[in-house]
């Protein structure tokens, strides 16, 4: 069985952002180990604890969040993008704090390691 | 050596899918998704048959199917997602387009 | 497998100035060669303006982090490719910011980029 890793760089405003989370959702059912997502550039976004997007239209950020309560699926945002980008997760700061709980601050080193750890990376 | 390509831009609008097409091998596979699936109409897709071999040739259905995307066996298959993740662990590599 | 068997080729596409990506990308080759992870640049498309001299981006309010090029030797990245075509369409010559730059026609681009286990394109 192969382990898979996945780079995620479009924001969740994207339809791209929903084709990837299928992807992601298809890996998973198929107990397919997938190492983790490492959320890069615009990616970052969504990891945003304040994104209010219309009830009827899809909640890319919510389906993360699930995926991540579901398979326990490691969910890392690249720390320099996201600060670029207004996300926080400083823990002493509730005001500055913004970036949702299923989401971890990474450094870029993290995805040399899941591309370590993973037989196959895939950029989406 | 296979490679497989993940096209998700439209060749009306960019420039991806020609340099796709550059770096394409015999052996490689497509697969088109999201906007990608324009391509099925574009002048350039036809060189993507001369490339490389019908079966190696992917469309995303729902994605085709969401664009009204007319399907023709003789220029490409359907794949699911689940199929797609498949065929991902099936090959060496992959690079997307987008 | 070991670290050093899966060896990565960073495909850069985009222009440098207007977009994020060129120097999003960089930065991911910096952080490759820093853990020691074999890494290579290929330039194809508008990716190639990346490369040319004598820009000036601090004209324009952007930081001149095309210097950086410069810094890859330093981390062990000498593998550089710049696909001719994507050159010869622009109009460009071969006068590039840093040296050790390889130029390769579209044939030898194509089967070196094949070399590698894990391609991203920025």
């Amino acid at each position: 069985m192969k382990n898979i890793a996945f780079v995620i760089t479009t924001p969740p405003n994207s339809n791209l952002t929903a084709t990837a989370i299928n992807i992601v959702t298809a890996a998973l059912t198929m107990n397919i180990s997938v190492v983790g997502v490492f959320f890069y550039q615009d990616g970052v976004l969504n990891g945003s604890q304040h994104l209010a997007l219309p009830n009827d239209e899809y909640q890319a950020h919510q389906q993360w969040q699930l995926l991540h309560l579901k398979y326990n699926l490691p969910l890392h945002l690249c720390a320099t993008a996201a600060e670029k980008r207004g996300l926080s997760d400083d823990i002493n700061d509730n005001q500055a704090k913004n970036v949702h709980e299923a989401f971890t601050l990474s450094g870029l080193g993290e995805l040399v390691e899941l591309n370590v750890k993973a037989d196959r990376l895939i950029q989406l | 050596m296979s490679m497989l390509h993940l096209v998700r831009t439209s060749a009306f609008q960019t420039d991806d899918f020609q340099q796709c097409l550059n770096v394409l091998q015999p052996t490689d596979c497509i697969v088109l998704l999201d906007d990608g699936c324009y391509n099925l109409n574009h002048d350039l897709w036809q060189e993507a048959l001369n490339k490389v071999a019908l079966p190696a040739l992917y469309i995303i259905e729902a994605h085709a199917q969401a664009r009204a995307v007319t399907l023709d066996k003789e220029k490409i298959n359907t794949l699911s997602l689940d199929a797609l993740m498949t065929l991902i662990c099936e090959t060496e590599k992959s690079v997307t387009w987008q | 497998m070991s670290i050093t068997e899966k060896s990565v080729a960073i495909l850069n596409a985009s222009p440098p100035l207007s977009k994020a990506n060129a120097k999003d990308s960089l930065d991911v080759a910096l952080i490759f060669g820093s853990y020691e992870q074999a890494v290579s640049l290929y330039f194809q498309g508008d990716g190639v303006y990346q490369l040319i001299a004598e820009q000036q981006p601090e004209l324009i309010q952007q930081k001149d982090f095309l210097k950086t090029f410069a810094a890859l030797e330093f981390y062990d990245i000498e593998n550089i490719y710049v696909c001719h075509h994507s050159l010869n369409q622009r109009g460009l010559a071969e006068k590039f910011s840093i040296e050790n730059v390889q130029v390769l026609n579209q044939d030898d681009f194509a089967i070196s980029l094949h070399q590698h286990q894990t391609i991203l394109r920025f």
